[in-house]
């Protein structure tokens, strides 16, 4: 009891060493009693507590305290953009190729038909987060469901997992999404987002298959099992709680990669009408000599994935240890 | 050795025959190439029946794909859609400017990328590791496409203010270059610094981590024991241990690196596979894209074989029998 | 007394952790004498493979750190070396075997050329023949059967008792003076154990090097050490001749070590461990670091409040780290059934 009560290390950002096998096991035994013995009233104090660990691990991570509020502010801005921008993202001002000034409120500057950049950064922040939560939503919906089926019985489906899995790396996804994005999601959010979700979510189903492999021949599944719980119970109660760590790290990371590549595809001409992609694509189209039309929305990616990368790597220390970050 | 190659290629072809139908019906199916003969006021849906009949276009999608392999084997791929045109001609081309490109990033980003993990790890927590750390944490969040474009910005400004022509910023190469060696590098610098920070910040990344495993082992702590120099204990024991796991990590991001290449090619409106694609889709015309979909296959599928043999002559656990 | 070839002095290591600082070694002293055999004994973590590693600078740095402390080899204090004379002194006049050996070998040079590597890199005027036939003469000499073959072969291609025979062959191929077996045999199957320990016999007769054998298996303590050294929790708590050590222990500790062994002569149900576990290095007690889990305490004022110097007993060269080993005197191993009830 007093070893559990011990402060686990904290790991530092960015370093990379070997992690005692202990904490992992530590936290997921933690887990486990917290799902299995909700009537005991000793084991759940000791399971709070591991929660608690993680919680304590993660706030102390500054770099991950910082990229969440600035994530928040960012999100929170994209979201109200309708309130907030100062001006009509579509409609050109007589204020034309101005460059970023705080005057007039064109902090981004204007284009080359004087619409404000500022305000269709803000609006394409939005198309971008909406795009990005989704793919992360569906992926992980897909991922968990076919990686616990894979893991979990085995068989045809882990087969047709893993073959599905060594397909995609020999297609490339960016060109196989350009295809689909074309013919079946061009300009709308949901869409391109369900498209990146159907072709992302191979990463948290390896994930989870891994862990339902070993966690399926563990005691207290077996103790599941011996009382009568059916498998979806088995599955979705006991051990699914299980990996919510690795599932949530992944989940988080892949939330920049969605972005990563929903401006990419936006910015080859095949996604949304106005996201940070399309604006750096107008950008470059305006001329090269109006700089700042390209950097702005261009800058605001990468703070944003800053953001959610150093999130990822302060949840990846608070929950999965085991797991050294070495890229995002 | 070789035996072990022609195994590789012959599981291969499971793999590249799976792909193939998959393309075909997911390219086939989405795409609608009698789109734009529709939206001609001189066609008569008579005359467009009588077209699609002759481009098979009316077939089940197994007999067009029976037709489309036996074309992309014995033709080569066949024509093109649109305006009748052989694809391979036009694919080969830009294949051997992509290749070029891929090359070039790959030996110095390997190099460079190796180099800097090594010294972070060797010097860990130095001001030089903190400084790669945060780089490549720079480097993660940056899109390609975005830092080729800053660049292009960059240069482009230089040229047009000051006239100054240190790089070029568009195109493969100039007319008639008066050094052609010159004018090449001059044209793949840009391409070839944006491909580059991609990859050194991944490579350096785990180099570092390698290397940090390798140098904390027993083994390295028995090297250290014989009495060997410290530069012996990392040339040594230390540095070929931890080159093996980056290679499989190349390997595994291959495929990062190509769309990479991709999109770069297309800021720089460079003649290569990148550019080849967005064009090739862009006319919708899906003879191109699938053509330019197999090589593709084929070409991660070759990088892989000679990852595994680099890995396999790295490690002597690993033995082709 | 002949001179001692290796003595050490208050020899303090610590460790920075995240948790605070961990005193691994805690003023240590003792000394190896020429040819002799010195037998290290404690649980893990008692501080036994950290007080040699340290000697060859090989513990990392950070995040351990030697404090204090002198350890005097052949008339130098190896902790002061600067790190070209530590690098001459390291596998050529004090060498190691380490405890794992499918972990100790570099898995993508060949045997062949890490024993040599070994040789050269000392004997820098020896001809690459010379040095591998010298190689295969000590393959041979550990008990490789057919050392040509086996010289171009990998350590994947080696057994566990193979590796082991072959580190020990590293070890002993520049007649060190000091050879420092630390667990030679804990990661080995137990019927290569009696094999390696025979291997580990004769290259100690061959080379005749005082050797500090670190383990935790009493058995193989008394089978090859003349002294012992009992550590735990960072300090020496006895140490003597083997013989003294064994028949008349003046440590609780010893005693539990030896009374928690299970025994063939005595029909006993259960084995009988030390209670309690090891203290937490970071926030020593104050007093003797073994009262919570000692018999001999019982909840006694002095040994929670003073530390217990190490003090000679009975005789000089047997000392103990116990105010009340005097009551130990006519202590029989095992006979402790009731008494030892109260503490458990």
């Amino acid at each position: 009891m007093t070893d559990r009560l011990h402060e686990p290390p904290l790991v530092g950002t960015g370093s990379i060493g070997t992690q005692p096998g202990m904490e992992m096991t530590e936290i997921q035994a933690g887990v486990a009693d917290h799902t299995i013995t909700t009537y005991e009233h000793g084991l759940e104090v000791r399971a709070r507590s591991q929660w608690s660990y993680a919680r304590a691990r993660f706030f102390r991570h500054r770099l991950a305290m910082v990229g969440i509020v600035l994530l928040i502010v960012i999100f929170v801005a994209g979201a109200f953009a309708g309130q907030i921008a100062p001006y009509d993202p579509t409609l050109p001002s007589a204020d034309i190729t101005v460059s970023p000034t705080f005057a007039g409120h064109h902090f981004f500057g204007t284009d080359q038909i004087g619409r404000d950049y500022f305000s269709r950064t803000l609006y394409g922040i939005r198309a971008t987060e909406q795009v990005s939560l989704l793919v992360a939503g569906i992926a992980s919906l897909i991922g968990i469901l076919i990686g616990a089926c894979s893991g979990y019985f085995g068989g045809w489906i882990d087969n047709l997992l893993m073959r599905t899995t060594d397909l995609f790396l020999v297609v490339p996804a960016l060109a196989v999404l350009l295809v689909a994005a074309k013919y079946l999601g061009h300009g709308s959010p949901v869409r391109l987002a369900l498209l990146l979700g159907l072709l992302f979510w191979t990463n948290i189903a390896r994930i989870v298959r891994g862990s339902f492999l070993s966690l399926k021949e563990k005691e207290y599944v077996e103790a599941a099992k011996a009382s009568g719980s059916g498998n979806f119970r088995i599955m979705f109660r006991h051990i699914l709680p299980n990996t919510i760590g690795p599932i949530v790290v992944a989940a988080t990371l892949l939330t920049g990669l969605a972005i990563l590549n929903e401006s990419t595809i936006s910015f080859l001409g095949f996604g949304l009408d106005l996201s940070l992609g399309t604006l750096i694509a107008d950008g470059q189209a305006a001329g090269l000599n109006l700089w700042w039309l390209v950097t702005m929305p261009g800058l605001t990616i990468v703070l944003i994935i800053l953001c959610v990368n150093f999130i990822g790597d302060g949840l990846r220390d608070a929950l999965d240890p085991t797991q050294r970050r070495i890229r995002a | 050795m070789l035996t072990f190659i022609a195994r590789r290629l012959l599981y291969s072809i499971p793999v590249l025959v799976a792909a193939s139908f998959l393309i075909f019906v997911f390219v086939a199916l989405s795409s609608n190439p009698l789109a734009d003969l529709y939206s001609n006021t001189h066609l008569t849906p008579a005359d467009i029946k009588v077209i699609a009949h002759a481009k098979h276009l009316d077939a089940s999608v197994f007999e067009r794909y029976w037709l489309w392999v036996q074309d992309a084997v014995l033709h080569k791929f066949g024509n093109n859609l649109s305006n009748g045109d052989p694809v391979w001609p036009n694919l080969e081309r830009v294949l051997w400017h992509t290749i070029e490109l891929l090359v070039i990033v790959l030996v110095l980003s390997v190099l460079i990328g190796v180099a800097i993990g090594i010294l972070s790890a060797i010097r860990q927590y130095s001001i030089f590791d903190y400084t790669a750390t945060t780089l490549s944490f720079i480097g993660f969040a940056m899109p390609v496409f975005w830092l080729a474009l800053i660049l292009q910005v960059i240069f482009t400004n230089i040229y047009l203010k000051w006239h100054l022509r240190i790089f070029y910023t568009a195109q493969l190469s100039s007319d008639n270059p008066k050094y052609w060696l010159l004018d090449r590098i001059q044209h793949l610098a840009l391409p070839v610094i944006a491909l580059c920070a991609l990859s050194v910040a991944g490579y350096s990344r785990y180099m570092r981590a390698s290397m940090l495993e390798v140098i904390n082992s027993d083994y390295t702590r028995t090297a250290r024991a014989k009495g060997l120099p410290e530069w012996r204990v990392i040339g040594k024991h230390v540095f070929r241990n931890a080159l093996i796991p980056l290679t499989t990590q190349i390997a595994i991001d291959f495929g990062a690196l190509f769309a990479g290449a991709f999109v770069t090619e297309q800021v720089f409106t460079l003649d290569g596979m990148g550019h080849y694609f967005v064009v090739a889709l862009t006319s919708g015309d899906p003879y191109p894209v699938m053509a330019w979909l197999m090589v593709v296959a084929v070409m991660v599928i070759i990088f892989n074989l000679i990852a595994d043999l680099v890995y396999g002559f790295l490690d002597p656990r690993i033995r082709y029998d | 007394m002949p001179e001692p070839l290796l003595s050490i002095r208050n020899l303090v290591v610590e460790f920075a952790t995240e948790d605070g600082i961990v005193q691994a070694v805690d003023g240590v002293t003792y000394d190896v004498f020429p040819g002799e055999v010195l037998g290290i004994v404690g649980e893990s973590g008692s501080g036994k493979s950290v007080s040699t590693m340290t000697l060859l600078g090989l513990i990392p740095q950070p995040p351990g750190k030697v404090v204090s402390g002198e350890a005097i080899f052949d008339g130098r204090d190896l902790l002061k070396l600067s790190k070209k004379a530590m690098r001459d002194v390291r596998g050529s006049e004090v060498a190691m075997v380490f405890q794992d050996p499918m972990t100790s070998l570099n898995p993508v040079l060949t045997i062949g050329y890490q024993l040599g590597e070994a040789i050269k890199v000392h004997h820098k005027d020896l001809k690459d023949g010379q040095v591998k036939q010298k190689v295969i003469d000590l393959l041979r000499l550990v008990g490789v059967p057919n050392p040509e073959r086996r010289y171009e072969q990998y350590p994947h291609e080696f057994s566990g008792g193979m590796r082991q025979r072959a580190m020990i062959a590293m070890s002993i191929s520049n007649s060190p003076k000091l050879l420092i077996a630390d667990e030679p045999t804990t990661a080995l199957d137990v019927t290569i154990q009696a094999q390696i320990l025979e291997v580990l016999k004769e290259a100690q007769a061959e080379t005749n090097a005082a050797t500090i054998l670190i383990t935790h298996d009493l058995g193989l303590v008394a089978e090859l050490a003349d002294r012992v050294l009992v550590m735990y929790a960072g300090k020496v708590v006895e140490n003597g001749d083997v013989h003294t050590i064994f028949s008349n222990p003046r440590h609780p500790y010893t005693i539990g070590l030896m009374e928690s062994l299970p025994r063939v002569d005595v029909d006993e149900e259960w084995l009988r461990p030390i209670p309690g576990s090891p203290p937490s290095l970071i926030n020593r007690p104050p007093g003797c670091p073994f009262h919570p889990r000692c018999f001999l305490s019982q909840g006694r004022e002095r040994c929670r409040t003073d530390e217990p110097p190490l003090r000679p007993i009975d005789e000089s060269r047997h000392k103990t780290a116990c105010h009340f080993a005097e009551e130990l005197r006519d202590h029989v191993i095992g006979s402790r059934r009731e008494v030892a009830g109260t503490s458990t």
